[in-house]
């Protein structure tokens, strides 16, 4: 005879308990399961596999501010987890972040952030086989040892875990890949674990567990552990620097947002300066070698002291040809002109290496400190025809091997294929005037001097050795 | 077949499993040895401390060789570095199975009588320890000893096959093979047993029944 099924309330969730060294109170979310807990307070490890709470390490650092707080929950292939647990940890050169996820359904599971890579890792249950020296084999699949076999030291550790777990705590690891795929093993005097490492993006990520889960990490450090393999944080009012520029994390992403902030500050700044926004615009036609347009027009209003004045030129639609612009602009009072000069080009053609196109149809201008009044805007316009020397001219007698009957089709307009002249062929030019106006180029160079240093960084990163 | 009355507290015990001499009240944690329709308590067991494992007393499953088990009974295992559970699968027919929790992987695990004749099990029985690394083979598999531990018992509950009175101990060695299968061996003050199975993910066993955690919804596959 057995119980018949019956609805039951559900059972509490998280135990809690004090922390011994700050009072805080800290719920344990895999009750049961969990042996350690770093107090999400004040960093002090706690040794809750008993009931009565014990300190194991006391730690009074600045706890961590983390890209996936703990506590937070999010859906990864198909299983809603909870991040109970952070280790912050270094080997080969490099530190990385480790989240340990929660279901009390599914287990645990491991989420890896290393240079801005993440990782989900499942622990193995069956060992893979050895080969050779530099092979394993699991569940049919071979995967290469990566690498040297390294030392890895936990750093720092926030959140609860089923081990205890402490800063300091050393493991030997190797990484053996397949494709995207990796096995990790870590092993000490007492076990040997292996983990599944596959590729998220952190666009994954950061829909799974928030918009911060596509952020790279905050890097803050701390006092560190008793780990000798970690070299010691920056004290004082750099604690927060990087102690190493090309391996801590997170400087890079500080570096970008900095950068972003000067400009965006100076993208408002220049907005502002440029003024409002009276445009004038028209459309010039341009005969190809031909004698040349002019055009005259106006009025161009300056309201402020001295402004930037912008001029856009479009040239509308043409090959082969390239546009010769001089304009003006010349103030109706006092008959002084501000010169300025453009090329609208644009070719294209086949080669040995396929085909290719050049040059840029429009042009934009930029006429600075121009002083209050009202102006007049002069066009001069030439436009010319560009012949490709390498085009394959092909004689109207020679069979074309393109065409099926080895000659050229007759054109019903032209049936005795005369040469005839076609008329002269027209490039439509439109120009915009604006008063004022965003000054695209100078802003463009802040961009590369001020986010070209971190991007160069992220750039030697992710082209250097990665590491699990 | 009615429910016995606890000897000690009154209240109700029910029976799991008809094949289990043992049973622990819910109430006052009175362990009970069931002889027929007689109840004797016998001592007392620890009160489980809070856990949130997915399994409870009356969920049901599958077992890998496809009989269906209900689990009828509980210990939970403490030692310096953690806990887990063992929870008992009760099989048709009084057979019983073993269902071992740890770190959120579960082992499904048979008694092997057949192995006690082994000359290292035989050591093991005669007090002797057995070191890490000491390799046993069994169907055609290699067994390495790779953990070996004095654990107490921190709880237990439903229907057993042994006595779990607060204070109980056991010496506990599990032995790993590299596609994932299972050997456990136990020396207890009654003598020696060994369990053999293999790690198994909770899905593949079809329960139905598990435990309804606050905040948190059975995933799909479990449903």
């Amino acid at each position: 005879m057995t119980d018949a099924p019956k609805p039951q309330a559900a059972s509490p969730s998280a135990r809690a308990i004090t922390c011994p060294s700050c009072g805080g109170t800290i719920g344990i979310k895999a009750a049961g399961y969990t042996v350690s807990v770093a107090c999400l307070y004040c960093g002090t490890v706690l040794d809750v596999a008993h009931d009565d709470v014990r300190i194991i390490a006391e730690y009074h650092q600045a706890v961590a501010r983390l890209d996936i707080p703990l506590g937070t929950r999010g859906t990864l292939f198909g299983v809603e987890w909870e991040a109970i647990g952070w280790l912050e940890r270094s080997g080969a050169g490099a530190v990385w972040q480790e989240y340990l996820l929660f279901n009390p359904y599914a287990g645990y599971r491991w989420l890896v952030l290393s240079e801005g890579d993440w990782q989900f890792g499942t622990m193995l249950t069956d060992r893979p086989e050895t080969v050779s020296d530099e092979v394993v084999r699991w569940r049919g699949n071979g995967y290469e040892l990566d690498d040297e076999p390294y030392r890895i030291a936990t750093r720092r550790v926030l959140g609860e875990f089923y081990w205890r777990v402490r800063a300091g705590d050393q493991v030997d690891a190797a990484v053996f890949t397949r494709g995207r795929e990796q096995l990790s093993c870590e092993w000490n005097a007492e076990e040997t674990q292996w983990t599944q490492m596959v590729p998220l993006t952190g666009r994954k990520v950061g829909e799974a567990f928030g918009p911060k889960g596509t952020a790279g990490p905050k890097g803050k450090a701390g006092p560190k552990g008793k780990s000798k393999a970690a070299a010691a944080a920056p004290q004082g009012p750099y604690s927060s620097w990087s102690d190493r520029p090309f391996s801590a994390q997170g400087d890079v992403r500080r570096m970008l947002g900095w950068g972003l902030v000067a400009l965006v500050v100076m993208l408002v700044v220049m907005a502002t300066l440029a003024g409002d926004r009276a445009g004038m615009s028209g459309t010039m036609q341009v005969e190809v070698d031909g004698g040349g347009a002019h055009g005259n027009y106006g009025p161009v209003t300056v309201n402020r002291a001295t402004q930037m004045v912008t001029i856009r030129l479009e040239g509308q639609g043409f090959t082969n040809k390239w546009v010769n612009v001089q304009l003006s602009l010349v103030n109706r009072a006092t008959h002084q002109a501000i010169p300025a000069e453009a090329t609208l080009e644009h070719y294209s053609g086949t080669d040995s290496d396929g085909d290719w196109s050049d040059g840029d149809r429009d042009a934009t201008l930029h006429l600075y400190d121009v002083p209050r009044g009202s102006y007049n805007l002069l066009i001069e316009a030439r436009a010319h025809d560009w012949h490709d020397p390498n085009a394959i001219t092909t004689s109207s007698l020679m069979p074309d091997p393109l065409m099926p009957n080895g000659l050229p089709t007759p054109d019903p307009a032209n049936p005795w294929g005369l040469a005839v002249k076609p008329p002269p062929e027209q490039i439509a030019m439109r120009f915009v005037v604006e008063d004022g106006g965003m000054d695209w180029p100078l802003f463009s160079t802040f961009a590369v001097l001020i986010l070209g240093v971190p991007c160069v960084i992220l750039i030697y990163r992710l082209s250097g050795g990665g590491q699990r | 077949m009615s429910d016995l009355l606890c000897p000690q507290c009154g209240a109700p015990v029910p029976l799991r499993s008809a094949a289990m001499p043992y049973a622990v009240c819910g109430h006052c944690q009175s362990v009970i040895l069931r002889e027929g329709d007689a109840a004797t308590r016998i001592g007392e067991a620890a009160s489980l401390p809070f856990d949130v494992s997915p399994i409870e007393l009356g969920t049901r499953g599958t077992a890998p060789d496809g009989a269906p088990f209900t689990v009828a009974g509980r210990v939970r295992w403490g030692w310096g570095d953690g806990a887990w559970n063992e929870w008992l699968l009760a099989l048709p027919g009084g057979g019983y199975a073993w269902l071992g929790e740890a770190m959120g992987q579960f082992q499904y695990l048979t008694e092997r009588k057949d192995l006690l004749d082994h000359p290292l099990l035989r050591d093991v029985a005669a007090g002797g320890s057995l070191p890490l690394g000491a390799v046993i083979e069994l169907d055609g598999r290699i067994f390495t000893a790779t953990d070996v531990k004095r654990a107490t018992c921190l709880g237990s509950e439903g229907d057993l096959p042994f006595a779990t009175p607060i204070g109980l101990a056991i010496d506990s060695i599990d032995f790993r093979e590299p596609l994932g299968a299972a050997l456990s061996i136990q020396r207890d003050p009654d003598g020696v047993s060994a369990y053999a199975g293999a790690y198994i993910d909770l899905g593949a066993l079809k329960p139905k029944g598990l435990r309804q955690i606050e905040g948190w919804t059975l995933p799909e596959a479990l449903r």
